[in-house]
């Protein structure tokens, strides 16, 4: 890596800390507003959102990021970052195709929707301003989907996230077990 | 120590200090409180004391890691040994900053209490037979009191098992 080098990342900032996304995971962003309810909705996948003529997945993703660090953030405005799953585990790719079957009509899986807080923006991050995590829980955290940090002089701590990975492959399996129990 | 002698120690760097205090056979600790009980690190794993600083919670781990702070830009691990031990989570603000070559650790302590110098028989082997034992490597005593020696080899091998189990 030169010090110089950098990359372009979506910032998600709350009150008490910050995510930031690889800017290649994503190809565009929209404001979510033709959202529909799922039939078989789980924690965070409960529903669809139309795109480009298609109705996808909506994975939430601002509220997976309340549960997992406690957020109590006033703010309520989103968008919804649009996701080719095509390099996502087979496991999520499989989970992601049962929940979408399931709902009637069928949704489309060549693309996932991301619903992530209204105070995102793209920013340009050096390299090097990006840390690893502590090597006695940084396995734990990349399986997880946490990659890394960057800390800021006023921001405190902004955490790197893998979009694929953050995403518990139980989020989809859930709807997987919803059918079977209704049968 | 006149200022020649001072010199040539100042010269000669930490590295002939230590090797005088090897020599001399003497072990520091570093003697702590975490709420009402008082623990020994040996002194040369820790290189620095911080107070007040933001402690980040991170998901994904056990209890008794209860974050990461910045130390220089980069995040350390902290270990709040008050839950590992005694189930609670710890009220402070004082950090101890390890000094290990292959990873960043923290823990949280209430205090700090004494640098404690010790010859190495002063430093007894553990009778106790409680489940706690692996967490510890012996005991000194300091201000009239047994105080436990913390193993840290022990103590990551521990958060290594949780993370699997997580």
């Amino acid at each position: 890596m030169k010090p110089s080098e950098t990359h372009d990342f979506l910032v998600i900032r709350y009150r008490t800390a910050g995510f930031f996304v690889n800017r290649d995971q994503f190809f565009a962003s929209i404001f979510p507003d033709r959202v529909r309810p799922l039939d078989h909705p789980t924690r965070y996948l409960g529903s669809a959102v139309e795109f480009d003529g298609r109705l996808l997945p909506l994975f939430d993703l601002d509220a997976l990021l309340r549960d997992l660090f406690g957020f109590e953030d006033p703010e309520r405005l989103h968008v919804a970052l649009i996701v080719d799953p095509a390099p996502f585990s087979a496991e999520r790719r499989e989970g992601l195709r049962a929940a979408a079957e399931r709902e009637s009509p069928p949704l489309s899986t060549d693309h996932l929707a991301f619903l992530a807080h209204g105070r995102a923006e793209m920013k340009r991050i050096p390299l090097s301003e990006i840390q690893p995590l502590p090597p006695c829980i940084r396995s734990r955290l990349r399986r997880a989907g946490i990659l890394g940090c960057r800390f800021l002089p006023d921001e405190g701590i902004w955490f790197f996230l893998d979009i694929e990975r953050i995403i518990s492959p139980l989020a989809f399996q859930d709807a997987s077990a919803h059918e079977n129990s209704d049968h | 120590m006149d200022n020649r002698e001072l010199m040539e120690r100042i010269d000669a760097g930490p590295a002939a200090s230590e090797a005088a205090e090897a020599a001399g056979e003497r072990v520091k600790f570093l003697i702590v409180r975490i709420e009402e009980k008082h623990y020994a690190f040996a002194a040369e794993q820790i290189k620095e004391i911080v107070m007040d600083t933001p402690l980040y919670f991170i998901p994904f781990v056990p209890p008794y890691v209860r974050g990461v702070i910045n130390r220089h830009g980069e995040p350390y691990t902290v270990f709040d040994l008050n839950v590992l031990f005694e189930k609670e989570s710890l009220e402070a603000n004082t950090f101890l900053i390890s000094n290990f070559d292959d990873d960043q650790i923290a823990f949280l302590v209430s205090d700090i209490i004494e640098i404690l110098k010790v010859s190495p028989e002063e430093v007894h082997p553990i009778t106790s037979a409680e489940d706690q034992e692996a967490y510890f490597s012996g005991a000194v005593s300091s201000r009239g009191e047994d105080t436990l020696v913390l193993n840290m080899a022990n103590l990551l091998a521990q958060l290594e098992k949780d993370l699997e189990t997580l």
